[in-house]
């Protein structure tokens, strides 16, 4: 079945965002009334090209991720959730919420008995597509994303608008989001060359094993280059990996974030500060490490903003210093 | 040197294997222990070194109830050749014949003089001396026995204690064993106690030849006195005819 | 190798333990250099820090050489980091083959490891469990926590096969080995069971469970180091007795052997061996079953000699294996992965190799 072309323009536009240069074009709604090409509106094609044939608007939604459960919270959806994964904690009522999937895999039976209309996930913790097809045999419509950057994570927000007929709130979110990013931006910017800190990512850390870092090529990388920093460690995985420590004290690093993540426990800055083998560090020596929020890092959702600001402050704090 | 008194034994609780044993072995003796399968005679000879413990009665070594001596000081005065030696290694001939030296080294100790020139006159006695440095479970049958009873030796026993030495060997290399242990006998005045299975073999090398049935001893003493047809057909439940004298032999009837 | 001897063989292990304990220093992410090393390793004594800064060295004739200060982080990198590492390597690596070595002998069966007895399964377990029980409490009280349980249970699984195998006043070798296989499958089962049902976030436990020297601190070694070293000399000496149970429990009877005290003695020792390296390193499986088998084809099964000769080719070979874990590729690879992976193959070389005897 061919889409209508009208559609695919509109999507494609609504995917052709740049977010570099700092400006999200915004595209207004075409009242249509016809009932037919309403009934169409209901149908998406995801960012990896899944066909999602809703009919109608969804009323009954399940998200597989905390940063989807935060986005449909922050779009004003938050009442569509039926259900979610278990380390959803954002808003609060989500830990009360079924939980459908965690990592031991999905709960297929739990999903059916909740009727949803439409289910988000998110490819990154399913890589090989195993959840979604299982959801899909069950025939229950899928939209998934695939963030790689700040610029996939707005299209999902915008894209949880339009699932949610809440495209209003979501463009505020979005706006929001790249106001303050783009003065993040225009601050790091003046920041001189020479005076670029390398800043030191650590998500988990016990003083048995190696450090796992979070380097460039995660968000939380593309977070520390938009506050002005660069990546102590540069890697293409993609993934936190770990470290060896002995790296890392060649590294040297200006900057150390340690985050607490609600997943990677038992990680704070007394660990490190606490632990000789760091001492040699620039970091350690002008005390610049720092407890960040792991969940504002790490989580592609609405919060990132309050990750990238935080970084940012340390980060000038540092420069400043 | 050993009594046997009253011995009654049983395995785990199970019907007595031995049924109220008695012996005597003198010093310089060389016993014949012989009965069909199954009558005991294995399980007499570990009453005898104290690995086993009977239900009643005793055995006493040397005068002293052998269940009060620890195992190091019966290893000095009895040697065991079992019947079966399984290795879980490939050892070699000389770390075996070593092995006999345990009883007689400190644990702390690395050095033992006296036991190297055990070693060597045991394992020259029976004959190992070029077989040194082989791996054992790649000998003969005969030469792994001589290296068993080199160990047994090596352990330099006033009784030496075996266990169907000749089992799975031929006429010559059952003969060689025998003259072997023999010599030891005469010579050093080891007390032998042999459980066998071949009649002749033991009429021809024992002074003494206990008779075992259903864990209990049919007959003991001389050679002549005890391997009658009577008390041969008695035990082993086979017709023969005993030829007495020098060339002392034992023809099974059809 | 009989050409070489038996002593020679001993000269040769001494000096490839030296060996890789200079070139486990030396590899890693930076390559060091032996001058660097050397001074790396002065300046740790107590009153020699001087080396690690510049000096200059006055020789007679008025020959002078001068040495500028270590670079950055070399100090740390070589006295808090390799060094630690190397060592722990070393002890763990001797521990595991002398426990090994002296199991084997003892069950007399070449295919014993003293994980079979159920050291590692009860140690994975205990781990966990603290894992579990400390969750959201501080890091000090979860790493206690994590050694304490995880040798409490490696011992005592071992305890408890000793304990299920007894028959009236003695235990019976076989039983024994049974009933530690049989409780390693249950406590493996029963530690999948937790990390699957419990665990927030399993990467770090699993990643920990799979065995590593790395990050080792000296206090660990304080632990671990007399244990195993006091161990070694201990069943050094018991030597002989294992010979004997080399020729079976009956024999070694014989031979004058008070088996139940021996048996106890090496047990408990060789337990007490590998269990100590669990909380620190995790699973290392294989090299107790490796290294005295490989030692065995160079000096024989005489155990007088071969539970040495373990001990200084175990830690050669453990400090190797780190060394290839760490370097191998950009990331660490658990030390656990490369004795594993290395102990199959040479498991599957023994099964195909004609002269094994089990």
């Amino acid at each position: 079945m061919k889409k209508p072309l009208l559609l695919l323009m509109a999507m494609a536009s609504i995917l052709a965002i740049s977010v570099l240069s700092g400006c999200i074009e915004t595209e207004s709604e075409t009242v249509v009334e016809d009932e037919k090409i309403e009934s169409m509106i209901w149908n998406f094609t995801d960012p990896l090209g899944g066909k999602v044939v809703l009919g109608s608007e969804p009323e009954r939604i399940v998200t597989m991720t905390p940063a989807l459960t935060e986005i449909m919270n922050a779009v004003g959806a938050w009442e569509k959730v039926v259900g979610c994964d278990s380390s959803s904690d954002l808003p609060p009522e989500a830990k009360e919420l079924e939980h459908v999937v965690s990592w031991q895999g999905l709960d297929a039976e739990k999903l059916v008995l909740l009727k949803p209309d439409l289910v988000i996930m998110d490819r990154t913790l399913d890589i090989t597509d195993m959840i979604y097809t299982e959801i899909k045999e069950l025939d229950i419509p899928v939209y998934r994303i695939y963030p790689k950057n700040i610029s996939d994570v707005l299209n999902a927000i915008r894209a949880v608008g339009e699932l949610t007929n809440e495209t209003v709130n979501a463009t505020a979110v979005i706006d929001d989001f790249v106001e303050r990013m783009n003065a993040v931006s225009q601050a790091a910017n003046e920041i001189a060359e020479e005076d670029i800190p390398s800043v030191l990512h650590v998500t988990y850390y016990d003083g048995t094993a190696d450090p796992w870092i979070a380097t460039d090529s995660t968000f939380s990388g593309s977070l520390i280059i938009i506050a002005g920093g660069e990546c102590a460690i540069s890697d293409s995985s993609g993934y936190g990996v770990q470290m060896s420590l002995e790296s890392i004290i060649e590294s040297n690093p200006d900057i150390i974030f340690c985050s607490q993540s609600s997943s990677w426990p038992t990680l704070t800055r007394e660990t490190i500060l606490g632990d000789a083998r760091w001492s040699d560090i620039n970091a350690i020596s002008s005390d610049s490490v720092f407890d960040v929020a792991g969940d504002w890092c790490d989580r592609t959702g609405p919060r990132m903003i309050l990750g990238l600001e935080e970084f940012h402050g340390h980060i000038m704090d540092h420069v400043e210093a | 040197m050993i009594r046997v008194k009253e011995v009654v034994f049983g395995y785990n609780g199970g019907a007595p294997v031995l049924n109220g044993i008695d012996l005597r072995v003198r010093k310089g003796d060389m016993i014949g222990i012989l009965g069909p399968n199954g009558s005991g005679k294995s399980t007499l000879i570990g009453n005898m070194c104290g690995t086993l413990h009977p239900r009643h009665g005793t055995v006493l070594l040397e005068g002293r109830d052998i269940r009060s001596l620890r195992r190091k000081e019966i290893a000095r005065k009895i040697a065991v050749v079992p019947q079966k030696s399984d290795l879980g290694f490939d050892y070699r001939v000389e770390e075996i014949v070593s092995m006999g030296r345990y009883p007689h080294i400190g644990r702390f100790s690395f050095r033992d003089p006296d036991g190297r020139k055990a070693v060597e006159d045991a394992m020259e006695q029976t004959g190992v001396l070029e077989l040194r440095e082989k791996i054992v479970d790649r000998l003969s049958g005969g030469e792994r026995q001589r290296v068993m009873i080199a160990r047994a030796l090596a352990q330099e026993p006033r009784i030496l204690m075996l266990d169907e030495p000749t089992k799975n060997l031929d006429i010559r290399h059952s003969m060689d064993i025998m003259d072997l242990i023999r010599k030891r006998n005469e010579k050093q005045g080891i007390t032998v106690l042999s459980v066998l299975h071949d009649l002749d073999l033991a009429a021809k090398y024992c002074d003494e030849i206990a008779l075992l049935k259903n864990g209990k001893i049919v007959a003991v003493g001389g050679v002549e006195e005890v391997l009658t047809e009577r008390s041969i057909e008695k035990v082993f439940d086979i017709k023969v005819r005993v030829h007495g004298g020098r060339g002392f032999h034992i023809e099974v009837m059809g | 190798m009989r050409t070489v001897g038996r002593r020679g063989t001993f000269i040769f292990l001494i000096i490839l333990l030296l060996i890789s304990i200079l070139v486990g220093i030396s590899i890693g992410p930076e390559n060091l250099y032996l001058p660097h090393i050397v001074r790396g390793l002065i300046s740790g004594l107590p009153g020699l820090d001087w080396a690690a800064r510049g000096f200059t060295l006055k020789g007679p004739l008025g020959l002078e050489s001068h040495f500028g200060p270590l670079p950055r982080g070399y100090q740390t990198i070589i006295l808090d980091i390799r060094l630690p590492v190397v060592v722990m390597a070393l002890f763990v690596g001797v521990g595991l083959s002398v426990s090994g070595a002296s199991l084997q002998g003892l069950f007399k069966n070449p295919l014993v490891d003293p994980f079979i007895i159920g050291i590692s399964a009860g140690g994975a377990f205990g781990y966990v469990l603290a894992v579990i029980l400390t969750e959201g409490a501080s890091i000090w009280i979860s790493q206690f926590l994590k050694v304490l349980l995880s040798f409490l249970f490696s011992v005592g699984t071992v305890f408890m096969a000793y304990l299920l195998s007894r028959t009236g006043s003695k235990v019976p070798l076989t039983y024994l080995l049974l009933a530690g296989v049989a409780l390693s499958a249950s406590l493996t089962a029963a530690t999948q069971m937790m990390v699957y049902l419990s665990v927030e976030n399993p990467t770090p436990v699993i990643f920990s469970l799979m065995g590593s020297c790395s990050l080792t601190k000296w206090w660990e070694i304080g632990i671990v180091a007399p244990v195993i070293l006091m161990g070694t000399l201990v069943l050094s000496a018991f030597g002989r007795d294992l010979n004997a149970f080399s020729a079976g429990e009956e024999t070694a009877k014989h031979l004058g052997v008070d088996t139940e005290r021996s048996k106890t003695t090496i047990l408990v020792l060789a337990s007490l061996m590998a269990a100590i390296t669990v909380p620190f390193c995790g699973m290392i499986g294989f090299v107790g079953l490796m290294v005295p088998h490989i030692m065995r084809r160079f000096i024989g099964s005489d155990q007088r000699l071969l539970i040495p000769a373990s001990a200084l080719f175990g830690g050669a070979f453990l400090i190797i294996c780190d060394l290839v874990a760490r370097s191998l590729l950009d990331v660490t690879i658990p030390l656990g992965i490369i004795t594993g992976l290395l102990g199959g193959i040479f498991f599957i070389y023994l099964l195909k190799a004609k002269r094994v005897g089990v």
